[in-house]
């Protein structure tokens, strides 16, 4: 016995590879139900801590692609909600603008302000429309009077606008009549000249265009009487006018193309 | 004895690994690398026939085990590759790296035809529509990815030689 074990393990070689191929191929004959029973316990040893731990993998880079894709979806919806919103608010805006400026024989031309030109104290902005916009037409916001049309290229024009030196207004004072010419002032706020002494201009009174220079029609806001000051030396009143208009923040314009004929010049 | 077994679970994991963590991460549109061919012609190269054989039929039957219903086919393909590369490091100079490439390319072709061939049962048809499409670049991809581990393998064992002085 223990010389035939001493040989056996001299020359084990062989009967390593004979019972090697012997059982392989004895497993492969077996029945696949009976091949899965022989495969069970190896897989429970050997994979299921390995697939446990590639179940959690995948979880967890399906979790961060998901996470990827919300967070680009979020920035998406954040975008969108953005553009509403400003739609919205652009969308108000010229509500307002409607609701203010009831003026059957105007058509109101909506635009967008593009550029402003702050190289000379906001005199000018460039504005653009969807439709032609002529030169010399009243620009107006929700709030009242913005400018007018300086020059056009078709859809896009340049406003001078109310506190620039390029743009002059013949107004008045709604409470009292009294009539003037609004210009831009060095300072702060407006001008209201050419106010003789003897008429009645008192702060806090509405400003409104008078219809008379032409280009501006009757009856757009302008601004509020801020302060007068009466030099008896003097021929006219000092009248400084706080326009109604935000200049630092344009926006959304509406310029107003007559129906019948050029209302201007 | 008890670092034998050690050594052998350790193996065995690492092998299960390569199988199922390891061929996932690397698989590309569906094509892993034969992790297992590489293995088994590591073990065979670089132990003692004695020791290689059993070691290789264990790791064998542990990559077979994930695919029941090829089980033994696997085994019995891997385990003659073994046997076969165990014979050859006996009669040639296999420490070079260009003859273990070789020996891999030979084993992969090897088990890629006789596990096709048997597992379809030599249905022509089939089997080169399987070569083509699955064993070919499996085969390209094992090559490339053993030659990256062979080449470690190659300059791990020189730094140990030179480390030892023998070189």
């Amino acid at each position: 016995m223990k010389w035939a074990t001493g040989r056996l393990y001299r020359n084990r070689k062989p009967f390593l590879i004979i019972g090697g191929l012997v059982v392989s191929l004895l497993l492969f004959a077996l029945q696949l139900d009976q091949k899965a029973f022989v495969a069970r316990p190896l897989q429970e040893v050997f994979y299921t801590p390995f697939w446990s731990i590639s179940n959690k993998l995948t979880a967890l880079v399906n979790v961060y692609n998901n996470n990827m894709a919300l967070k680009s979806e979020n920035v998406r919806l954040k975008f969108e909600r953005m553009t509403f919103e400003q739609n919205r608010l652009e969308n108000q805006r010229f509500r307002e603008m409607l609701r203010l400026l009831p003026r059957p024989d105007f058509k109101l031309i909506p635009a967008d302000v593009i550029a402003h030109d702050q190289g000379r104290r906001w005199s000018s902005a460039i504005i653009r429309a969807n439709e032609y916009i002529d030169q010399f037409l009243p620009v107006v916001d929700e709030k009242g009077l913005v400018g007018k049309i300086a020059s056009s290229t078709g859809t896009v024009a340049t406003v001078s606008l109310l506190i620039g030196p390029n743009c002059r207004v013949a107004s008045r004072d709604n409470q009292t009549r009294t009539l003037g010419i609004i210009k831009w002032n060095t300072g702060r706020g407006l001008l209201l000249d050419g106010v003789a002494v003897e008429n009645d201009v008192f702060p806090g009174d509405t400003i409104i265009s008078s219809g008379m220079g032409g280009v501006f029609p009757e009856g757009l806001t302008v601004g509020v009487v801020a302060k007068v000051d009466t030099i008896p030396t003097e021929v006219f009143k000092r009248v400084i006018i706080e326009p109604f208009v935000d200049f630092g923040a344009l926006d959304n314009v509406m310029v107003m193309k007559p129906l019948r004929g050029s209302f201007g010049n | 004895m008890v670092i034998r077994i050690f050594k052998f679970l350790l193996l065995a994991y690492l092998v299960t690994f390569s199988q199922t963590i390891l061929s996932n991460l690397t698989s590309i549109l569906g094509i892993a690398p034969n992790f297992g061919t590489i293995i088994i012609l590591l073990i065979a190269l670089r132990t003692e026939s004695q020791v290689a054989l059993p070691t290789s039929f264990a790791v064998a039957l542990i990559i077979d085990a994930l695919n029941p219903e090829t089980l033994g086919l696997g085994t019995a393909v891997r385990f003659a590759i073994a046997v076969a590369a165990s014979e050859i490091r006996q009669h040639i100079d296999v420490e070079q790296l260009p003859a273990q490439m070789y020996l891999l390319i030979g084993s992969e072709v090897c088990f890629q035809t006789l596990f096709q061939a048997l597992a379809n049962s030599f249905d022509f048809g089939t089997l080169s529509k399987i070569y083509l499409e699955v064993s070919l670049p499996t085969l390209v991809y094992t090559v490339v990815v053993g030659f990256v581990v062979l080449a470690m393998a190659d300059l791990e064992f020189k730094i140990e030689v030179k480390r030892r002085g023998l070189g």
